[in-house]
């Protein structure tokens, strides 16, 4: 059992490897890329301290490995190669691997990283050779000035009027400065003299630097060390103020006051004059204009310095907490919402003001507290997408095909739990774009395409649902092919009439698969059926859309939470039963009249179009007395419209979601339970299985027989 | 605490079917309820009397006459759903099974139980973990987590399935 | 290494003025010179153009000479303009050296007169 300090350096490894994943592949798309050569360098950096720090000496040994051959590259001494993305990719796995097992048990990956070392260390030791170092582009060295212990400095520099004399550059001096970090430079002239008094060889002029470096004081001594006895300088750390001090800046006055160069009395009399306060002491010529500028430079670089220490602080106020705290939490904010419902009851029937005003303010509060918790459990797309680039790279390899993954709406936020079950049925669809959808390079150019394919996934909200789409520009799916093979599995007949539609939903039939051969991706025994079938259980919904030589569309439509759904509650019999609200359409009456005019037949005429239905009494074998009256609620998924007749329609419900249990792991028609109100259990149907039997059984074809 | 683990595995908790005894270990038992409402689920077979809600949980009953296939009955002042906890796919579950009457807490020492017999009993003996001997009466202990094993309910399911195909 | 070149230039509404036009590198070895140069200009005429296009380098010396000559030109009622000045090495060398500001100061008569302030470079 490892103690608390060292689980959290793990989960801190297992961030930054996602993270060095990210960056090893965008490197490889943009190797000249300063800032994410840094971002690998100060993951690896990390992850040696770190591991050091808590006993993780082999992680530790290994990773400094790795970083010596990026510092060499950060500094511009290495080119980043494929090769070097390759090796640090498998770097990344091995650390990984390291991370993953016992300590006993990392001595059988001994021999992997030490082979992985010397692989390192040659490709390090190649830099020496100055031939290798000139056939790489140079990366600019750009200074991060912000870095995180970077410190503003307020230079006063006010050289010895022969500082020139005795060959000084001033203006070397400066730039020298400048290489330490960002930096401000303002002169005051005011002491330069009228052409005619000038001493051209002297120095009139004097200077504030503002400097942003994390160099440290010493550094900007150095700088000046060979004119420190022909000058005055000043250099002084500048106290950003407090954060919480709820004022943003320090104020311009201030700043003059705090160098002397004005008197807080000087500055009240100019300030009632109301104007800005730097015109209006450069015209009392209480200050130069050179001043004013300086100080208002560092009043800028003060303010740059706040915004990046409050977005610094921001991210440092997020929590880390485990996952099942959370699950803990929304558990008992569901307890809460019935609880709360059964309150609304109870007030509803006494007609007490008092109690309702109180239920009312529950119910208000409830409704804010379950927003607020499952928003906590919502995580970006991205973190799934990531990996994705990964798994792309590898399978193009293997395959032999360009492949490039191109990403949108990685900030879309989705249930943790949810985006963690898409996870298998994505990589599905991935493996089976770039296998079956995405041609051979060669094949694409003659087919006038790039030769690289694109595999696209987006994802982005509409309504209560994310929908998430793969899109590949390969070859698309061929109808005729699908059909033939539909028939010769028996799962559809030789002379039956399908829609373009139709056809390409053959692919989720349980036992379909297209490939020619059976490739080690897609021949895995999992077909487009289990990704149906995994994406349903998430209450999501999956469609195709294809046209031959153009590629494919796989879109996902998903709920953006698996615990809490809107919902219409509706009576059968005794029994009530609960429809997500997202797939209701309307609910219309159905007469015994209606049902005679019907001749038998389960149709409701709607605004002049038929809607099958299905009469849930007869479906779920409920006995007792009809009421005269019915209702029909009309849903609708992916386009088809299926009613579902119950006998009264209660109203909207807000439906905590429970599951059945393993007991009821066969039971289809029904997905899940809630406690109402008064305690009592009712039923979630799932409305994707109830349409698609009602679809084999044959009720939606008379529609189009109609 | 051992102590009373030791003590509480040989006590059981005996019940009534129609007129038969048996029994279940007391540390399986969670607690004993009234007979309430329970939601049937569509299109599951008849034993699976539906699911209840216990305090904010929502739990399975099942009706153990059914499922021992004795005639149904109606329920009575008597008539008690016993909240056991159970292993069900490997793991622990808790359902409730509705019973005519519940008894009494027994001691048992396991001399005083005896093997299943191989006839005699219209019990699957696979049910059955033993049979106890109290006051002269047989009493039937039940092996609960075979009871109730999901690939026996599954099992069963799909029987009533084909049967109503 | 410096070459100043001074020349009349008439207008066609008859306002004289001398082009001052300096060549070459400009540093602290030649500043001396470029002094006398400019100051002489001066003295003698009251409007008076420096065209710098040609001007290959310039340090500090330079440009607090042109800070100098312009406070000359003020304080004596005469105009200096600086034209062609936006050369790399001009611009480069007077912004690292923070010569450079928003708005005049208040030694310029006129914000247009103070050369330090970009929108005045031509």
């Amino acid at each position: 059992m490892q103690d608390a300090p060292q689980n959290a350096f793990k989960e801190e490894a297992y961030e930054l490897l996602s993270e060095l994943e990210d960056s090893l592949l965008e490197l490889e798309e943009q190797p000249d890329d300063h800032d994410t050569v840094s971002k690998v360098f100060r993951a690896m950096h990390t992850i040696k301290g770190s591991g050091a720090m808590f006993g993780f000496t082999t992680i530790s040994e290994f990773t400094h490995e790795v970083e010596t051959v990026f510092d060499l590259v950060r500094n511009g001494e290495l080119p980043v190669s494929k090769q070097l993305v390759d090796l640090s990719l498998k770097a990344r796995d091995h650390i990984l691997s390291l991370l993953d097992c016992e300590a006993e048990e990392q001595e059988q990956y001994a021999a992997q990283g030490a082979e992985l070392v010397v692989r390192f260390q040659a490709l390090a030791g190649g830099v020496s050779a100055p031939a290798e170092v000139v056939a790489t582009t140079i990366v600019e060295v750009q200074k991060d000035a912000h870095k995180d212990d970077a410190t503003t400095y307020r230079i006063r520099f006010r050289p010895a009027r022969d500082i020139m004399h005795n060959g000084t550059s001033i203006a070397q001096l400066l730039d020298e400065l400048a290489e330490l970090g960002t930096c401000r430079t303002i002169a005051h002239k005011t002491n330069i003299r009228a052409l005619d008094e000038l001493d051209p060889e002297g120095c009139y002029a004097s200077w504030d630097i503002i400097l942003t470096s994390d160099c440290g004081e010493d550094a900007i001594r150095d700088v000046f060390i060979f004119v420190e006895d022909d000058c005055e300088l000043i250099i002084k750390a500048i106290d950003i103020g407090d954060d919480d001090d709820g004022m943003d800046r320090k104020r311009l006055g201030d700043i003059l006051i705090e160098r002397g160069e004005i008197s807080q009395a000087e500055i009240d009399e100019v300030l009632a004059k109301n104007k800005r306060i730097g015109d209006l002491l450069v015209e009392a010529q209480l200050v130069s204009r050179d001043q004013v500028d300086s100080a208002l430079l560092e009043q800028q670089e003060i303010r740059k310095l706040k915004e990046k220490k409050k977005e610094k602080s921001q991210s440092a106020s997020s929590l880390r907490v485990p996952a099942d705290k959370l699950d803990d939490l929304v558990n008992l904010v569901g307890e809460m919402v019935t609880v709360k419902s059964r309150l609304s009851q109870v007030a509803n029937l006494s007609h007490d003001a008092e109690l309702l005003s109180i239920a009312e303010e529950v119910e208000r509060l409830t409704e804010d507290l379950r927003d607020s918790t499952l928003n906590i459990r919502m995580l970006p797309i991205g973190s799934t997408f990531s990996k994705f680039k990964r798994l792309v790279r590898d399978i193009s390899a293997d395959l032999g095909k360009e492949v490039e993954l191109k990403t949108t709406g990685a900030d879309t936020e989705l249930d943790k739990t949810v985006i963690e079950q898409l996870n298998d049925p994505l990589i599905h669809i991935i493996r089976n774009s770039m296998d079956h959808g995405i041609e051979m390079p060669d094949d694409r150019v003659a087919a006038g395409k790039s030769r690289s394919g694109q595999v696209h996934l987006s994802a982005q909200h509409s309504g209560d649902s994310v929908i998430i789409k793969i899109t590949d520009d390969g070859k698309g799916m061929d109808s005729e092919v699908i059909r033939q093979k539909a028939i010769s599995k028996g799962i559809i007949g030789a002379d039956e009439q399908l829609t373009h539609n139709d056809i390409l939903n053959l692919v989720f039939a349980p036992g379909f698969s297209t490939a020619q051969q059976v490739t080690g991706l897609s021949g895995r025994g999992v077909g487009m059926d289990v990704v149906k079938r995994a994406i349903e259980s998430l209450r999501g919904s999956i469609t195709l859309e294809s046209e031959k030589g153009q590629g494919s569309v796989v879109s996902l439509r998903i709920p953006l939470t698996l615990a809490i759904i809107e919902s219409l509650l509706v009576q059968i019999g005794d029994g009530r039963y609960v429809l997500p609200l997202s797939t209701v359409e309307e609910c219309v009456e159905l007469t015994a009249k209606d049902i005679r005019d019907a001749h038998g037949r389960n149709l409701a005429r709607v605004r002049g179009h038929l809607i099958p239905y299905v009469p849930l009494r007869e479906e779920f074998a409920i006995d007792g007395k009809l009421p005269t009256v019915q209702q029909i609620v009309i849903t609708q998924i992916n386009g088809q419209q299926l009613g579902f007749v119950v006998d009264n329609v209660i109203g909207e419900h807000q439906t905590v979601i429970k599951s059945l249990g393993p007991m009821y792991r066969d039971v289809q028609c029904v997905s899940g339970a809630t406690i109402l109100g008064d305690g009592s259990v009712a039923l979630i149907l799932d409305i994707v299985y109830l349409m698609q039997k009602a679809s084999e059984d044959g009720r939606m074809q008379r529609v189009e027989n109609e | 605490m051992a102590a009373e683990d030791l003590e509480q595995m040989n006590q059981y908790l005996t019940f009534k079917l129609d007129e038969e005894v048996f029994a279940l270990e007391i540390a399986k038992v969670r607690e004993v309820l009234d007979f309430t409402d329970v939601t049937k689920v569509p299109q599951t077979p008849n034993f699976m009397r539906g699911v209840i809600n216990l305090r904010g949980s929502v739990v399975p009953v099942v009706d153990m006459r059914i499922k021992f296939s004795m005639s149904e009955a109606e329920a009575t002042v008597n008539t008690c759903i016993i909240i056991a906890e159970v292993i069900m796919d490997g793991e622990p579950s808790v359902l409730g099974a509705l019973v005519d009457s519940v008894q009494e807490v027994l001691e048992l020492d396991p001399d005083q139980i005896e093997p299943p017999p191989r006839i005699g009993t219209k019990l699957d003996t696979e049910f059955i973990r033993g049979m106890g001997k109290h006051n002269d009466d047989f009493i039937i202990i039940l092996d609960i987590n075979r009871v109730f094993s999901a690939d026996e309910i599954s099992l069963i399911q799909q029987n009533s399935d084909a049967a109503e195909a | 290494m410096f070459e100043l070149e001074s020349k009349t230039i008439q207008n066609s509404d008859g306002a004289v003025r001398q082009l001052v036009i300096v060549s070459g590198d400009l540093g602290i070895a030649t500043i001396g010179k470029l002094k006398e140069g400019l100051l002489a200009v001066l003295q003698d005429h009251d409007h008076v153009i420096l065209d710098l296009a040609a001007v290959t380098a310039v340090d500090y010396s330079v440009l607090q000479l042109l800070c100098s000559a312009n406070k000359y030109a003020q304080q004596h009622g005469k105009l200096l303009q600086l034209k062609n000045q936006c050369t790399e090495a001009f611009i480069d060398r007077a912004q690292s050296l923070g010569f450079f500001r928003d708005q005049a100061c208040n030694e310029a008569e006129d914000p247009i007169r103070c050369l330090w302030i970009p929108e005045n470079l031509t």
